[in-house]
């Protein structure tokens, strides 16, 4: 890291990176909106897109320009400033919480190694946390400036909803913290590389967290069966219900990266982010070394498997809240409120000091 | 020899008028927003300034929990139908303006003299890696500070109890539906 960092080409390499994450995270919406909609189709029986291209895949294209040419509507009895700020707040967390996230290895070139991570923050951990905690702004200024009593009320759900399940999310948060030792995303993910073994992975050594986290990760991101902000039984549309065109547009973007954030954040943490199964990051690169390809192309191969390790790991939660979205019913506001308070933060409590005592114990007996 | 960025300065400028911006917006939604922001912008601070973890903890728990919460009440409250009536609102205003000085003027002498104020030692890049490692902070909050630190667990302890009380119901002194309500209303 430090060689890097007195490397001339460092500034454009993250320059560089910052603009294909950006324009990777930006294509990957519409693939996921048509993984969305064939995954419905399937899981309901129903015809799903068949009209706009092959199979109906050009339908995001018409939705995105549909919604570019639809006015975007201001309700007069609005607060003007709020009400267009939200669904820029709604997009730029998940955005900036990408930059902490490791996608993968280094590439060697020229004698210094360049990691596939916008920012090597030593806090990756809390900075992901407090970043993403950020976008329950979006939802409260968006019900509140639009001056609707459906938007006021979706709007106080979903804060209410989101700051319980933060709770859980902070108390698994320190018996991760005190399994790994560490706060930087980079090093966890390296902790979790155990060569020829599966279970290094951080799903195995804390499987309760994983689960608690991964339950949270739906109630943070909005989606059924948390979606209570904006049921549309009883909320027309919830916090978004004023907005139209490319301001609505903004809230579902921001909706579906955050879905990529919190996949993304739950493959770093317990299916060892970038590595690839059965084989550490050396071995790999010494597999290619040995057929007499330079150090540069070897790390470069590297790391296009390590990202694409990771783009399918991060796909599999991606399909789960698919899956789940398709499946599962909206739950009751009191369900939801028990669940948060009274199943998950208890069981969270007891995993952290169930934690704290195995490692007290681990490292004495050493 | 503190040496200051771009960055710095311009997030210093930002934070300064978002300050301002709490204190002098007529909607107190603005300026919870405002509160937010300067909370976030100081975070962005000490990232800036090579502090981490602090700054990642002032962005976790202030801009994203404490202020959420600034929020949350000040909806609930619904207080834009409330109107700046003060009376004597020069003299007040003097006074406080006073009070700022005053305050700017001690913090500006603690900072220069660099003898109250030990972090100014850590701003000019000395002791910056020390500050922004979590292990030290912690072994610092459980050896030298142990007591100050059990002390403020002890205060938010007493707070949390003194919400419990001041939230749970006033119980009923006569059965029936005239006692009912007076403690509905009490609730509200």
């Amino acid at each position: 890291m430090t060689e890097a960092l007195t490397n001339y080409f460092f500034p454009f390499w993250t320059l560089i990176l910052t603009l294909v994450i950006g324009v990777g995270v930006l294509s990957y919406v519409p693939v996921i909106l048509m993984v969305e909609r064939w995954g419905s189709a399937w899981l309901q029986r129903r015809s799903g897109p068949n009209r706009v291209g092959p199979m109906g895949s050009m339908q995001p294209m018409a939705d995105a320009l549909k919604l570019v040419f639809k006015e975007a509507n201001i309700p007069a009895q609005s607060h003007k400033i709020l009400f267009l700020l939200a669904p820029a707040l709604a997009v730029v967390p998940p955005f900036v919480a990408l930059t902490v996230i490791p996608f993968g290895g280094s590439i060697h070139f020229m004698g210094a190694e360049y990691p596939v991570q916008i920012s090597q923050l030593s806090v990756g951990l809390l900075f992901l946390l407090g970043i993403t905690s950020l976008h329950v702004y979006s939802v409260l200024l968006a019900g509140w400036a639009s001056n609707n009593k459906f938007s006021l009320m979706g709007a106080l759900r979903s804060s209410s909803q989101m700051i319980s399940y933060e709770i859980a999310i902070g108390v698994c948060m320190v018996s991760l913290i005190l399994t790994y030792g560490t706060l930087d995303l980079r090093e966890i993910v390296k902790l979790q590389e155990h060569g020829s073994s599966l279970p290094a992975w951080g799903m195995f050594l804390q499987p309760v967290a994983f689960i608690i986290l991964w339950i949270c990760a739906f109630a943070e991101t909005n989606r059924l069966p948390f979606d209570l902000p904006e049921g549309e039984s009883e909320l027309v549309a919830g916090y978004h219900t004023e907005y139209s065109g490319l301001t609505f547009g903004l809230f579902f973007m921001g909706e579906y990266v955050a879905m990529g954030v919190a996949s993304a954040f739950l493959t770093t943490l317990f299916l060892g982010g970038f590595n690839v199964p059965f084989i550490s990051e050396l071995e790999l690169r010494n597999l290619l070394l040995a057929q007499n390809l330079s150090l540069e192309i070897a790390s470069l191969v590297t790391v296009i498997l390590q990202v694409l390790a990771f783009v399918m790991k991060t796909g599999f939660f991606l399909w789960v809240y698919v899956w789940i979205r398709w499946t599962l019913p909206r739950f009751r506001y009191d369900q939801l409120m028990d669940l948060g308070w009274k199943v998950l933060l208890p069981i969270g409590v007891l995993n952290a000091i169930v934690t704290l005592g195995v490692t007290f114990f681990l490292r004495n007996s050493q | 020899m503190i040496t200051v960025s771009l960055l710095q300065i311009l997030l210093g400028i930002l934070v300064l008028t978002s300050a301002l911006g709490v204190v002098l917006s007529r909607n107190p939604i603005v300026s919870a927003m405002m509160l937010m922001s300067t909370l976030f912008l100081t975070g962005g601070l000490y990232i800036s300034l090579g502090l981490y973890f602090i700054g990642a903890v002032q962005i976790l728990i202030y801009a994203g929990a404490i202020a959420v919460l600034f929020i949350f009440i000040v909806m609930l409250l619904d207080m834009k139908t409330f109107k700046m009536v003060i009376p004597g609102r020069k003299i007040i205003g003097a006074l406080g303006l006073v009070a700022a000085a005053m305050i700017f003027a001690s913090f500006y002498q603690s900072i220069l003299s660099g003898q109250h104020f030990n972090g100014a030692t850590s701003l000019a890049g000395t002791e910056t890696v020390n500050a922004a490692d979590p292990k030290i902070i912690s072994l610092h909050f459980l050896s030298k500070y142990m007591i100050a630190f059990q002390m403020t667990g002890l205060l938010i302890l007493g707070a949390i109890m003194g919400a419990v009380v001041l939230g749970k119901p006033v119980k009923p002194k006569m059965a029936g539906n005239f006692a009912q309500n007076t403690t509905e209303e009490k609730a509200i």
